[in-house]
């Protein structure tokens, strides 16, 4: 079971930013604001730029995301940004921590203290 | 266009982070927060983006400080930046885990950060506040383009030994037509005209008359509109004026469609030319200016009473100004020897004109509230020194595992500094609180009172005096720290003793404190002691229950023929009916009126005494002319020493009298009675029918000038004040007095009424400012020291358990422990006190010109200051002695 993956066990549990952002780059590669607006889209909490940078620079930083590099990127607006997608270890803790949730979410209803139709 | 300036913020605010995360992201951060910002504005609207934007902002600010805390290798971005010199790369790394540390270690004792910053805060705090005043009031330029330029050209008389007069009009005509050093000039006179508009009620305003060259000279022009055209300033020239921002604004609402309309001044029509921008003040309070279109035919040579402003050509130095205008007054002298014996130039800068007379007073303040601040520094260098010792084992451990002296000094001057920082940050909250207060005591009339206030500059000083308060109360405490044998700390067990030497700063550093208290109080008791001087004088009238309301009559409906002067008919009409009307108000007991209040200066003419030396047109003495109606002593409470007082017969056309104040018969008539002699002014002789008592209408702190009085029957003004002595509260006399005048004439506007109570109180403003500022100051720096004292004395106490319990086991008894404890307090204050006195007495040139009735070296203020900070520091010893006393023998020797 890939929560018990010891390779990502070390970097769990994710923030809260950085897991929205691993999610928001799980289907496609994004540039920054592209992130921002799927988080913002998808949750309806904007991340302002400097959490998200700072966030961005940690997990460039831990291997969790990468920058693509200029042949594969999708052309660009302005030529300022740069484009970031999950690497396989990124993905690998991305799952690791949905898994940690979802049991965490499991105990929570065995213990009833979340009706199985609220979540 | 707006984007290019987010970006631009954006950019700034990036600076925040470290320069490696800066130079990766700082593009993306911009563009990202841009986009935001556009996306909003085009799906959320404008408030929302604007909002949003604020947020982003403050986020990125917030995130780059959190960032560089972030610990030093774990960042993505120095991997792919180009590296910096690695050693300015660890300098900055250690920095950050300096800053770290010192968060950590302070937050873990908050009581001891707490008294730091609270009292680098209350010195950082005071400090702010009184140079934000200095700064908006001395230090930053008038708000002229190249105001040095700018100076004010009056006239002396080395007769009367005056420096400061107005030039006369011909006078300044001849400046203009011989001068070489100026670039141009201008002149003014100032008038309080009734502005009527048919919109409004009438209101009294102050209004100046100009030459057209004022503006231009200030380097200053209308933002709507025109200023004053050469032809519009000749007599017969068009009837134009300029209005001021503010009165545009409260009595015009903004409208631009104002140029063109017309406005009544005095009952004169003027057409609104221009509107001047809203910084702009040249007098203050003026709201409406007007050309001057001075006539030579009906003004002398020996009236001055013009201002006169001039700008220094390029390159011109002031003493060249002196010069130039020198000659041409001895040119002038020459010329006009009848108008203008003994007359000269005084040219200052029109800096010195402006706040020249309330800088000695702020700079002084500036001092002590930087004393203050020392104090302080002093304080927290011995709370720091008591910890000091308290951390000797960790340093020690510390230096043992390689921390060389340099980083061990410099972790402990961030400390320091991080605590500075933090008591600034709160200190300039206070400091902002502090301009609020200070604002609201400030006198009235202290020059450039709006332009106060917490400016770049000023925060630009706040940094500076905390960062050398940092360093200055940190660098002592952390080379003591590393002057420590490792061996030494260790084996002592971390018992916290302070050593020899450290006891030795520590005890400097309370004797120090003490000695910049007692100045300090010794100044604010000088202050208060002359404040009561003050109010002792005896101004010469009876200011109770006393008021004055002033008005003046137009000269379309009251006209003023010179040619048929003292006759007057339509003023001397209303003289009467008001004084009627006033007298018949059942609360008024008494009511006059004279030209000026018994607070008023007013001003001086030229007399001569019949059999004296000199004729009028020979003399030189000048006097002071105070016109008045009959009853006006009576009313005043100024009691008559000889003669009679002026009665109902002195009319216009009877023989012309005249009463003296003592000062003026004490003058000219030192060995006999001055009754029945008589005097000249204005072209006739004059009986002196009485002598009364002087009034102080200089100020309470001047002896009363030589004056003549004269009954206003013979010298008739349009422009006067009313007086009555009520027998209740004069408030609501003012307003039945108003609607009694409203009745006379309707269109007549009555300005400045205030009771006498009030008007001696506003006199006394300056001083009192003053006063009040030296006395919080004094009493920071007394609470300050009182703490410092106590803080060595109780350390002593407990770094000496030790010995209090051999002398309790050899028999000592606890009066006498406490007594020792007392005494050392005591020897300290006493030392203190010592050098105090000897700084108080060298500094004492400096408060001198501030007080009244009182010397610099006022045996009685030292002496009781020097009692009360004995009394201070017993009390400040007291606990500490209580506890030695209380030493238990048993467990203070266990220790060995």
């Amino acid at each position: 079971m890939p929560y018990d993956d010891p390779d990502t066990r070390m970097h769990l549990p994710l923030t809260p930013v950085v897991f929205e952002i691993l999610i928001a780059l799980a289907d496609q590669p994004r540039h920054g604001y592209g992130v921002m607006q799927e988080v913002e889209a998808r949750t309806g909490t904007r991340l302002r730029a400097g959490t998200l940078y700072r966030a961005i620079d940690r997990l460039l930083t831990e291997g969790h995301i990468e920058e693509v590099t200029a042949t594969t990127q999708p052309a660009n607006r302005d030529g300022r940004r740069r484009t970031y997608r999950l690497t396989k270890l990124g993905r690998r803790v991305a799952v690791s921590e949905a898994q940690r949730l979802a049991a965490a979410l499991h105990a929570a209803r065995v213990k009833k203290l979340l009706q199985p139709e609220q979540a | 266009m707006l984007t290019s300036r987010i970006t631009r913020i954006a950019r700034l605010l990036s600076r925040f982070y470290p320069g490696p995360f800066r130079d990766r992201y700082e593009d993306e951060l911009s563009a990202t927060i841009t986009d935001t910002y556009i996306d909003d504005l085009n799906t959320r609207g404008s408030v929302t983006a604007h909002v949003e934007l604020v947020i982003q902002l403050a986020n990125l600010t917030v995130g780059g400080v959190l960032e560089r805390f972030r610990p030093a290798n774990a960042h993505a971005s120095r991997v792919h930046s180009t590296t910096p010199p690695a050693r300015r790369k660890s300098l900055i790394m250690n920095l950050a885990q300096d800053i770290r540390f010192a968060l950590r270690t302070l937050v873990k004792q908050p009581g001891f950060s707490l008294v730091v910053i609270l009292t680098v805060a209350l010195g950082v705090g005071a400090n702010t506040a009184m140079f934000s005043i200095v700064n908006g009031v001395i230090l930053r330029a008038l708000p002229y383009p190249n105001a040095h330029e700018l100076v004010v050209v009056s006239q002396s008389d080395r007769f009367n030994n005056t420096q400061r007069e107005g030039s006369s009009g011909p006078d300044y005509f001849d400046y203009l037509a011989t001068q070489r050093a100026f670039e141009s000039m201008a002149a003014w006179t100032g008038f309080n005209p009734t502005l009527s508009d048919g919109v409004k009620d009438p209101d009294r305003l102050t209004a100046a008359q100009v030459t057209h060259s004022l503006f231009p000279t200030l380097g200053w022009s209308p933002s709507i509109g025109r200023g004053f055209l050469e032809e519009e300033d000749h007599p017969g020239g068009a009837m134009v004026a300029v209005l001021s921002h503010g009165l545009w604004e409260s009595r015009f609402g903004g409208d631009e469609g104002v140029i063109g309309r017309t406005i009544e001044l005095n009952e004169v029509t003027y057409e609104v030319v221009g509107v001047m921008p809203p910084g702009f003040q040249f007098l203050p309070n003026v709201g409406v200016w007007v050309p001057l279109q001075y006539d030579e035919t009906t003004t002398s040579r020996g009236q001055h009473n013009l201002g006169v402003i001039a700008r220094l050509s390029d390159g011109v130095a002031l003493e060249a100004g002196r010069a130039d205008m020198t000659r041409i007054m001895a040119d002038l002298e020459r010329a006009y020897p009848n108008d203008n014996i003994g007359r000269g130039a005084t040219v200052d800068p029109l800096e010195f004109t402006i706040t020249g007379g309330v800088q000695p007073a702020l700079w002084l303040l500036m001092g002590a509230v930087t004393l203050v601040l020392l104090i302080a520094c002093a304080n927290v260098a011995n709370l720091l020194f008591t910890r000091g010792s308290a951390r000797k084992r960790e340093i020690a451990v510390r230096a043992a595992i390689g921390a060389g002296t340099g980083r061990i000094v410099r972790q402990l001057l961030v400390e320091s500094l991080t605590l500075a920082i933090a008591g600034g940050i709160v200190g300039v909250a206070m400091g902002y609180a502090g301009i609020r207060i200070l604002l609201a005591i400030a006198p009235a009339n202290l020059p450039r009172l709006n332009e106060i206030a917490i400016s770049p500059s000023v925060l630009l000083f706040a940094f500076i005096a905390t960062a050398v308060t940092g360093i200055a109360f940190g660098i002592l405490p952390a080379l003591q720290a590393t002057k420590t044998k490792l061996t030494d700390a260790l084996a002592e067990g971390g018992r916290t003793s302070g050593g020899v030497r450290t006891g030795r700063i520590r005890t400097t550093l309370a004797v120090a404190q003490i000695a910049i208290a007692f100045v300090l109080v010794v100044g604010s008791g000088l202050l208060l002691r002359s404040m009561w001087q003050l109010t002792q004088v005896d101004p010469g009238f009876r200011h109770e229950n006393l008021v004055r309301l002033t008005v003046g009559l137009p000269a379309t409906r009251y006209p003023s023929d010179f040619t048929a002067w003292p006759d007057a008919p339509e003023v001397k009409a209303f003289y009467a009916d008001v004084l009627e009307r006033a007298t018949r108000l059942p609360s008024v007991s008494h009511a006059a009126l004279a030209l000026n209040a018994p607070t008023n200066p007013g001003w001086t003419t030229r007399i001569a005494i019949e059999g004296g030396a000199m004729t009028v047109e020979e003399g030189v003495e000048e006097e002071r002319i105070r016109p008045v109606s009959a009853g006006y002593f009576k009313t005043v409470g100024t009691s008559l020493l000889e003669g009679r007082d002026f009665g109902p017969l002195d009319r216009g056309d009877a023989p012309p009298v005249v009463v003296i104040n003592n000062a003026l018969a004490r003058k000219y008539f030192p060995a006999e009675s001055p009754l029945n002699k008589r005097l000249q002014f204005w072209g006739l002789m004059r009986t002196i029918i009485g002598v009364v008592d002087d009034v102080r209408f200089m100020g309470l702190s001047q002896l009363s000038r030589p004056a003549v009085y004269a009954p206003m029957q013979q010298l008739p003004f349009s422009g006067f004040d009313i007086i009555l002595r009520t027998t209740t509260d004069p408030g609501p006399v003012i307003t039945t007095m108003r609607s009694e005048i409203g009745q006379i004439d309707p269109a007549l506007a009555v300005f400045d009424a205030a009771s006498f109570e009030s008007l001696l109180a506003t006199s006394l403003a300056p001083q009192r400012f003053n006063m009040v500022m030296m006395g919080l100051f004094g009493a920071l720096a007394l609470t300050l020291a009182a703490v410092g004292i106590y803080g060595v004395i109780s350390y002593g106490v407990s770094t000496r358990q030790h010995e209090f319990g051999v002398r309790v086991s050899l028999g000592a008894g606890r009066a006498e422990l406490q007594r020792l404890v007392l005494g050392h307090g005591l020897k300290l204050a006493l030392i203190g006190i010592i050098v105090g006195l000897s700084m108080a007495v060298a500094t004492s040139r400096l408060i001198a010109g501030l007080l009244f009735n009182v010397g610099p070296i006022d045996p009685l203020t030292l002496g009781g200051v020097g009692i009360f900070l004995g009394v201070v520091a017993i009390i400040a010893c007291l606990v500490p002695a209580w506890r030695a006393s209380r030493v238990d023998p048993i467990i203070a020797l266990r220790q060995d």
